[in-house]
C-alpha cells in the first residue's frame, strides 16, 4: 500500500484537558516515549495509518501558555516553531473554554494550521453549557471538532479534519487577538526591525517574536540580543515598553494578557450560553471534605496507606514468580556451565544482579498503577495542597511529597524521576537530594536483619518505626539545611490547578503504568548489569588457591578477604573504626552501593555462610549474635550509617541524569550523604559509649 | 480592599492588583487570575494554601502568594 504521504501532527493543550486520552485514542498502543533532546521533558510519539496517510502524532507537554517560564513551555513552542508540524491539534476542555483558549491565542500567533478539539463536550453539556461549535469555528477562523475522549467520540472526525486541513479542503482564516492601536503600532515597529534582520530569523514568525519582546519574554530578549544588530531591536523594545507603560500605567505584559482574555471572552459570549445556572457540582462537595483543615491530613494518610496496601498485597505473588524465575534461571545456568569463573560470572554476576532489579519490577508496576489512579482521578493535586502547609516549613514544595512517598518502601529511582512534576529547578534539586534518605524497599532487609539480631522481638516494631521516623526527620531536616545554606532564595510560589475529579480509564492507567515502568527498566536495567559485573569482579579477583582441608564456606570467606573488595575494606577500616565497625562492615557498606540488599548477602559471604537470601537470614542473624565484635550499640551505629549513606548506584545514575545532567550536584550528593552518615553514626557509637550503653 | 489570604470561604471578590514578581504574575495570568477577574474563595484555613474558583476552575496557591493579591470584596455575593 503506497502511503499518500506522511503528516506530523502536534497535540497541544492545558494539563487536565484530557490530552493524553485523545492521544491514546488517536494512536492506540503504538506509542514511543523518550525525552526531548537535552531536557528531561518527556516526549511521546505515536503513529496511525488513516486513509492511506501515515500520521505521526507528537504529544507536546501540557502547558497553560507558551511563555518561557518552564521547560515544558519552551519545549512545546520550540517544537512548533522549529519542527513545523503540518497541523497542530489544540485540545480544549470544553467545560472551561475561557482559560483553555489562552494557550490558543499564543498558538495561533505561531502561524501553524490549528484544529480545535473541544474535548469533554459531554461534561460541558451536563454543566448546562450550550456551545455553538460552528459559531466558535467562524469566530476563531479555525475548524472546531467536539470530542469526548473518555468514550472515544469524535476521534474519526478529528482525523478527517486534520487531513482536510492539511490538504487545504478546509480554509483557515487568520483572526488574531486585537491588541489595540497603541500596542499594535509598537508590534509593527518591532516587526519591521525584525524583518530587516530576517536572514538570521529563518522560520520564526516575526509578529509573534515582536509580541514576545513586548512581553519581556526572557528567551526572546536573549535570542534577539544575541543576533547581529539585535541591540537595536532591544533598544527599540525598551522604548516601546516604556511608552506602553506610561500609556496604560501598567506593564505591557499585563495589558497583553488582558487583551488575550478579552478576545476569548468576546468569542465565548457569542458562542456559549447557559441553559441552567451553574451549581455546586460533585467535585466541590468532595473538595469540601478532602481539603478540610482537620480531615485533609487523615484522608491523605489513608490514601497513602491504600496505595501501599494495594501495591504490597497484589504484587506479592508476582514478585514471588519473578524470584522463582530468576532462581530457576540461576540453577539452570549453574548446571549448564562447568564450575569455575564463567559459571560464577553468569550466576553470581549477571543473573543475580539483573534479577535483583527485575525482581523488584512488579512492585514498581503496581505502585505506578495505584499512583496513576490517584493522579488521573484528580486527588494528587489535592494531596499536594494538603501537604504544602507542612512541606513549605522545610523549604520544600507541596508536590515534593510524591517522590518521597514513592521512595518509601518503594524505590528512589522512580522517586527521583517523579520530581519532574516540580517546575522550579531549585525545588526539584532539593527534593531529588532528600528523596534517597527515605527507607526504600531494598534497605528494609538490612534493618530487619540487624534489628532481629540485636533487639528484643517486642521492641522490633518500635525500633523499625523509629527508623522510619528518623528517615523522614533526616530528609526534612536536610531539605531545610540545603534550602538555608545551598539553595538560598524563596521557595517558588505554590500555585496549581485543582482539576475536577474524574473516573480514570483503565486504558489510560495501564498505558501510564507501562510507560513509567518501561522507563524504570531502561534506566535501572541497563546500568545495573554493568555495576553487578564490576562488583562481582571486585569480590572474585585476584583469585587465590584455597588452603588444604578447609570447607567451601571458609574458603569463600578467605577469598573475600583477599579480593580487591576485601583489600579496600581493610584500607578503609581506620575510617569506620570510630563507628564501631571492622573491615567487614566497610566491605558490606561498599557493596551496598550496588544495591542496598547486597549489604545482607555480602555479610553472609563474609560470615562463611555462602549465599544468603536477604529474606531468610536466620543463620546469619545467629552468626552476628555470636560474633563478639558486634553489640547492640555497634548495630545501631551501623544501621544509622545504612539509613543515611549514599544512594545505590542506580539511584545515583538517575540522579546524575535528572539533575541536568550535572556532575557537580552528583558529587555534592555523594559528599553530603557520606559526611552526614559518618557524623550520625559517630554520634550514636561514641555518644553511646560515653553514656556507658556498651562497647 | 483586602488581601486574598484574608478573604473568608464563600466570599466573592474581584482582583484589583497583583504585587507578585514577574514569574508569579505570569503563572497566575495563564491560569486565568489577573486584575479585573472575579473569583470566589473556596477554602481558606487561615494558614497554609488557599483555594479559589476562577474562570471555571479551581486554583490552589500558597498563603504567601495569596497575600500578594489585592482584591475588592463584593458585598452582594453569597
Amino acid at each position: 500500500m503506497a502511503a499518500k504521504g506522511k503528516l506530523t501532527v502536534a497535540l497541544a493543550g492545558n494539563p487536565n484537558s484530557g490530552k493524553s486520552t485523545i492521544f491514546n485514542n488517536l494512536t492506540g498502543a503504538r506509542q514511543h516515549v523518550g525525552n526531548y533532546p537535552g531536557v528531561t521533558v518527556e516526549k511521546k510519539e505515536g503513529s496511525v495509518v488513516y486513509k492511506d496517510r501515515e500520521i505521526v502524532f507528537v504529544d507536546l507537554p501540557g502547558t497553560y501558555s507558551l511563555s518561557a517560564y518552564s521547560e515544558e513551555e519552551i519545549v512545546a513552542r520550540d517544537f512548533v516553531v522549529k519542527e513545523k508540524p503540518d497541523v497542530v491539534v489544540h485540545i480544549v476542555d470544553a467545560s472551561n473554554i475561557e482559560r483553555n483558549l489562552y494557550l490558543y491565542t499564543q498558538l495561533q500567533e505561531l502561524g501553524v494550521p490549528v484544529v480545535l478539539a473541544m474535548n469533554m463536550s459531554d461534561v460541558a453539556a451536563r454543566k448546562g453549557m450550550n456551545i455553538d461549535y460552528k459559531e466558535l469555528s467562524r469566530l476563531l477562523g479555525k475548524p472546531v471538532v467536539p470530542t469526548v475522549g473518555s468514550r472515544n467520540w469524535g476521534t474519526q472526525e478529528l482525523l478527517d479534519t486534520v487531513i482536510d486541513l492539511h490538504e487545504e479542503k478546509i480554509k483557515i482564516e487568520k483572526i488574531g487577538v486585537d491588541y489595540g492601536g497603541e500596542i499594535s503600532a509598537e508590534i509593527e515597529k518591532l516587526a519591521q526591525l525584525l524583518r530587516e534582520r530576517s536572514g538570521a530569523l529563518e522560520g520564526y514568525p516575526l509578529e509573534w517574536l515582536a509580541v514576545k519582546l513586548l512581553e519581556n519574554d526572557a528567551w526572546a530578549t536573549g535570542f534577539i540580543g544575541g543576533l547581529p544588530g539585535g541591540g537595536e531591536v532591544l533598544w527599540q523594545n525598551e522604548k516601546s515598553r516604556g511608552h506602553l507603560k506610561r500609556h496604560f500605567s501598567d506593564d505591557p505584559e499585563v495589558v497583553i494578557a488582558d487583551r488575550r482574555y478579552g478576545f476569548i471572552s468576546g468569542a465565548c459570549t457569542e458562542a456559549k450560553s447557559y441553559s441552567v445556572e451553574e451549581r455546586h457540582d460533585l467535585s466541590d462537595k468532595i473538595d469540601k471534605v478532602v481539603l478540610n483543615r482537620f480531615l485533609g491530613l487523615p484522608i491523605f494518610a489513608l490514601v497513602m496507606y491504600a496505595i501501599f496496601k494495594f501495591t504490597f498485597t497484589f504484587s506479592g505473588p508476582v514478585v514471588g514468580w519473578f524470584e522463582q524465575f530468576f532462581g530457576k534461571a540461576g540453577e539452570l545456568a549453574s548446571n549448564a556451565i562447568p564450575e569455575g569463573l564463567a559459571n560464577s560470572f553468569v550466576v553470581d554476576g549477571v543473573i543475580a544482579g539483573v534479577g535483583g532489579v527485575l525482581g523488584f519490577f512488579p512492585l514498581v508496576l503496581f505502585m505506578f498503577f495505584a499512583i496513576a489512579f490517584f493522579e488521573d482521578s484528580g486527588y494528587m493535586a489535592r494531596a499536594a495542597f494538603v501537604m504544602d502547609r507542612i512541606m513549605h516549613k522545610f523549604g520544600l514544595h507541596g508536590k515534593s511529597f510524591l517522590p518521597m512517598m514513592i521512595s518509601t518502601n518503594g524505590c528512589a529511582v522512580p522517586g527521583i524521576m517523579a520530581t519532574r512534576t516540580l517546575d522550579n529547578k531549585k525545588d526539584r534539586l532539593i527534593t531529588m537530594m532528600v528523596t534517597p534518605f527515605m527507607i526504600c524497599g531494598a534497605k528494609l532487609p538490612i534493618f530487619a536483619l540487624f534489628i532481629g539480631a540485636f533487639f528484643a522481638p517486642e521492641q522490633g516494631a518500635n525500633i523499625m518505626f523509629l527508623m522510619y521516623a528518623l528517615s523522614v526527620a533526616i530528609a526534612l531536616g536536610s531539605a531545610l539545611v540545603l534550602k538555608k545554606a545551598v539553595f538560598k532564595g524563596e521557595t517558588s510560589h505554590f500555585v496549581m490547578e485543582l482539576p475536577p475529579y474524574r473516573v480514570p480509564t483503565i486504558q489510560g492507567l495501564l498505558l501510564k503504568m507501562w510507560e513509567r515502568g518501561w522507563l524504570y527498566i531502561k534506566k535501572a536495567g541497563t546500568i545495573i548489569l554493568l555495576i553487578s559485573i564490576i562488583i562481582w569482579a571486585g569480590f572474585t579477583f585476584p583469585q587465590m588457591e584455597p588452603k588444604e582441608g578447609v570447607n567451601e564456606e571458609t574458603a569463600a570467606s578467605a577469598q573475600m578477604e583477599q579480593s580487591f573488595a576485601g583489600r579496600i575494606g581493610k584500607f578503609v577500616e581506620p575510617a569506620v573504626r570510630p563507628l564501631g565497625m571492622d573491615w567487614r562492615g566497610g566491605v558490606a557498606l561498599m557493596a551496598g552501593v550496588a544495591a542496598k540488599e547486597v549489604v545482607v548477602s555480602t555479610m553472609g559471604t563474609m560470615y562463611s555462610l555462602g549465599e544468603v537470601d536477604p529474606e531468610e537470614a536466620e543463620p546469619l542473624k545467629e552468626a552476628l549474635q555470636n560474633d563478639p565484635s558486634w553489640s547492640p550499640l555497634k548495630a545501631s551505629a551501623f544501621l544509622m550509617f545504612c539509613l543515611i549513606y549514599l544512594p545505590c548506584f542506580v539511584a545515583m545514575a538517575v540522579f546524575y541524569r535528572e539533575s541536568g545532567p550535572s556532575m557537580k550536584w552528583t558529587l555534592f550528593l555523594i559528599f553530603w550523604t557520606t559526611v552526614m552518615a559518618w557524623a550520625a553514626s559517630f554520634l550514636v557509637y561514641q555518644g553511646g559509649r560515653l553514656l556507658g550503653i556498651g562497647g | 480592599m483586602k488581601r486574598l489570604n484574608d478573604l473568608p470561604p464563600g466570599a466573592r471578590a474581584s482582583v484589583v492588583f497583583i504585587e507578585a514578581g514577574h514569574h508569579a504574575y505570569h503563572r497566575l495570568a495563564e491560569l486565568g487570575l489577573l486584575p479585573g477577574e472575579k473569583l470566589v474563595m473556596f477554602n481558606n484555613c487561615g494558614t497554609g494554601p488557599v483555594t479559589v474558583c476562577v474562570k471555571g476552575s479551581k486554583l490552589s496557591m500558597g498563603h504567601g502568594l495569596a497575600g500578594k493579591i489585592i482584591v475588592r470584596e463584593e458585598r452582594d455575593g453569597c
